[in-house]
């Protein structure tokens, strides 16, 4: 099988919605519906990566026959923008250093290639390791590359030497790095303070082309959309919506998505009395949790560290006010909207200061919030259009800005 | 996909639902999948998947395999005929007390300590030829599908076989019949 695929620009990614695992990287997805149709082609290599406690024998067999068996196995297939996209499994048992898994992504990624280079001028990867190294690993002489960092697990990266070694080739030798807000800056520029003036922040674009059929006219139905995890505060976020629901029996709360928490919370949500108030969908495709969005009252976001928070700007997005915490990333996208569109509580433990912010954000609504306003202001930050320009201004700056720009939107800034 | 013969090689069971999903997919087109794992026990739902799902455990295929039917012949069925012809003697009908005894301490130890350790390690991996005379040769199959890291070796081994070589993907929504035009070219 022919495995020279070229393409105006190659995103690198370990993390792209599939069958298998369909929320992650829906922010990646975004990117590239976004900014694909302003290229003659872009094909994703999405390094998707297989885990599991195999024996090191096995794990060396496997790997051998994999990257024997990979060449043959790429079929482009369409994805979002009129992109195309190659599946490339990454498999790591488990165990591994950071610098290890990159490695092992930038080795697969060449098995695929057959030894080749990716067939592109602009190469942009997500995530700095795996993605931006197996990057920089496999770009043809002369090609650009180009990193997006989303983790919420640098500090994990940055603390282990060779990974931070890394890095910070990684930062010396792309020709841009962008970071998704503050949250992801912030500890690089720490870590790298002579690389500071090249990390720029770039937003994860949003889709604000379907609107909801109707305003929202009571804070009734409740949504969570994410991993059902402890970062994402979800326990806090069942038992504040207990106390509420005492409060007002009408109340209902959907939990989308899947995770280590899916049966302990069901449990509880049946010890509480709540099951048929409470409903969990388990994990949905992206349009799906869009959809969810525009039948759904109110987002609420009990997060405890986010380094962007695509899902609040979502919320915005599908009309819908927000109830999230000070988990870094949404102090930035709301930034100058909070009034019209949300309630800011803290990042801690207390189901009741959550249920007090509910009980704030209610009566605020009552009064009148300015959620087509917010909705406008959050489109010219985060829409396709602006993100999309701003990606293209990076990948061509010798073009000049060929796309609109509206005043305000997104731009890779130092 | 519609009307496709899919086989999927699931021995590591890790992505259980997409596996159970896809397979029931392919039956609901019309073609018909095959799934090969390799120990029932760590698929906590086998019944999930669609009876018309043809799912074949490889412990199952290496017992229909030649060397351990001759075994299973040598070492039960012929002595239990003897025995049961002796039972028809007059002054044998303890018989079968023996036949009983002798499968228990002498076949069945024969087998366990004696014949499978030693089939072990003189076939080898043998894996993929068991699926190829048992799945491949009865059914012609437009994909195989390698659902986790377990099953790459075994799938590597069956691509020797340029026939299946070119039908072996990694990703079932990528993969189109053989005839057509590539999924999507990355010039659009």
């Amino acid at each position: 099988m022919d495995t020279s695929f070229a393409s105006d620009v190659a995103i690198v990614t370990p993390w792209y919605p599939s069958r298998h695992r369909p929320f992650l990287g829906a922010f990646v997805e975004a990117t590239v519906q976004a900014t694909a149709p302003r290229q003659g082609s872009m094909l994703v290599y999405h390094c998707d990566e297989w885990a599991g406690p195999y024996p090191a024998a096995d794990d060396a067999a496997m790997t051998r026959a994999h990257h024997a068996l990979l060449p043959r196995t790429l079929r482009p297939r369409p994805v979002a923008g009129g992109a195309a996209l190659l599946h490339v499994p990454v498999l790591l048992p488990l165990g591994l250093s950071y610098a290890e898994i990159a490695d092992r992504h930038a080795e697969t990624l060449r098995a695929a290639l057959s030894g080749g280079t990716l067939d592109a001028p602009v190469v942009h990867a997500h995530v700095g390791l795996p993605g931006g190294w197996a990057a920089l690993r496999n770009a043809r002489p002369g090609a650009r590359v180009f990193v997006t960092e989303h983790a919420t697990f640098l500090d994990a990266v940055l603390a282990q030497p060779e990974a931070r070694r890394r890095y910070d080739e990684l930062l010396h030798r792309c020709a841009g790095f962008f970071a998704v807000g503050r949250a992801v800056r912030d500890p690089l520029v720490e870590a790298f303070p002579h690389h500071a003036e090249r990390i720029s922040i770039m937003p994860n674009p949003v889709s604000f082309r379907t609107e909801r059929a109707t305003p929202v006219t009571e804070l009734r139905r409740w949504l969570f959309v994410g991993g059902l995890i402890p970062r994402k505060g979800v326990r806090r976020l069942l038992e504040a919506f207990a106390l509420c629901h005492r409060e007002d029996p009408t109340l209902t709360l959907t939990m989308v998505g899947e995770g280590a928490l899916l049966r302990p919370l069901q449990a509880r949500s049946a010890e509480l009395g709540l099951a048929d108030a409470v409903r969990f969908t388990g994990a949905v495709a992206p349009e799906e949790a869009l959809r969810l969005m525009r039948e759904h009252d109110l987002l609420v976001h009990p997060s405890q560290f986010e380094t962007f928070g695509m899902t609040v700007v979502e919320a915005v997005a599908a009309g819908m006010p927000v109830l999230v915490t000070r988990c870094h990333g949404p102090e930035e996208t709301l930034a100058g909207i909070e009034a019209a569109t949300a309630e800011f509580v803290a990042v801690e433990d207390d189901p009741s200061s959550l249920a007090e912010g509910f009980r704030r954000l209610r009566a605020r609504f009552r009064d009148g919030l300015a959620l087509a306003e917010a909705r406008r202001s959050l489109e010219g930050r985060y829409g396709y259009d602006a993100v999309a320009a701003a990606h293209h201004r990076a990948w061509y700056p010798e073009a000049g800005t060929t796309a609109p720009v509206q005043e305000g939107t997104a731009q890779p800034v130092p | 996909m519609t009307g496709r013969n899919v086989l999927f090689l699931a021995l590591g069971g890790d992505r259980q639902r997409v596996v159970i999903q896809d397979a029931a997919r392919v039956v609901a087109e019309g073609g018909r999948a095959v799934v090969v794992i390799d120990d029932v026990s760590v698929w906590p739902t086998p019944r999930r998947f669609s009876s018309r799902v043809r799912v074949l455990e490889l412990a199952a295929l290496q017992e229909a395999a030649m060397p351990a039917k001759v075994a299973r012949k040598v070492l039960y069925r012929l002595p239990r005929r003897l025995f049961g012809l002796a039972g028809r003697l007059p002054l044998l009908s303890w018989s079968a007390r023996v036949g009983t005894a002798y499968e228990k301490r002498v076949a069945q130890v024969i087998d366990e300590r004696l014949f499978t350790p030693t089939y072990r390690w003189l076939r080898g991996d043998n894996r993929h030829r068991l699926v190829r005379r048992l799945v491949l040769r009865k059914t012609a199959f437009d994909v195989v599908v390698v659902c986790d890291p377990p099953s790459i070796p075994l799938a590597a081994r069956l691509a020797e076989r340029r026939s299946v070589a070119e039908r072996i993907t990694y990703d079932l929504a990528g993969h189109r019949p053989l005839d057509d035009e590539p999924a999507a070219a990355p010039h659009r």
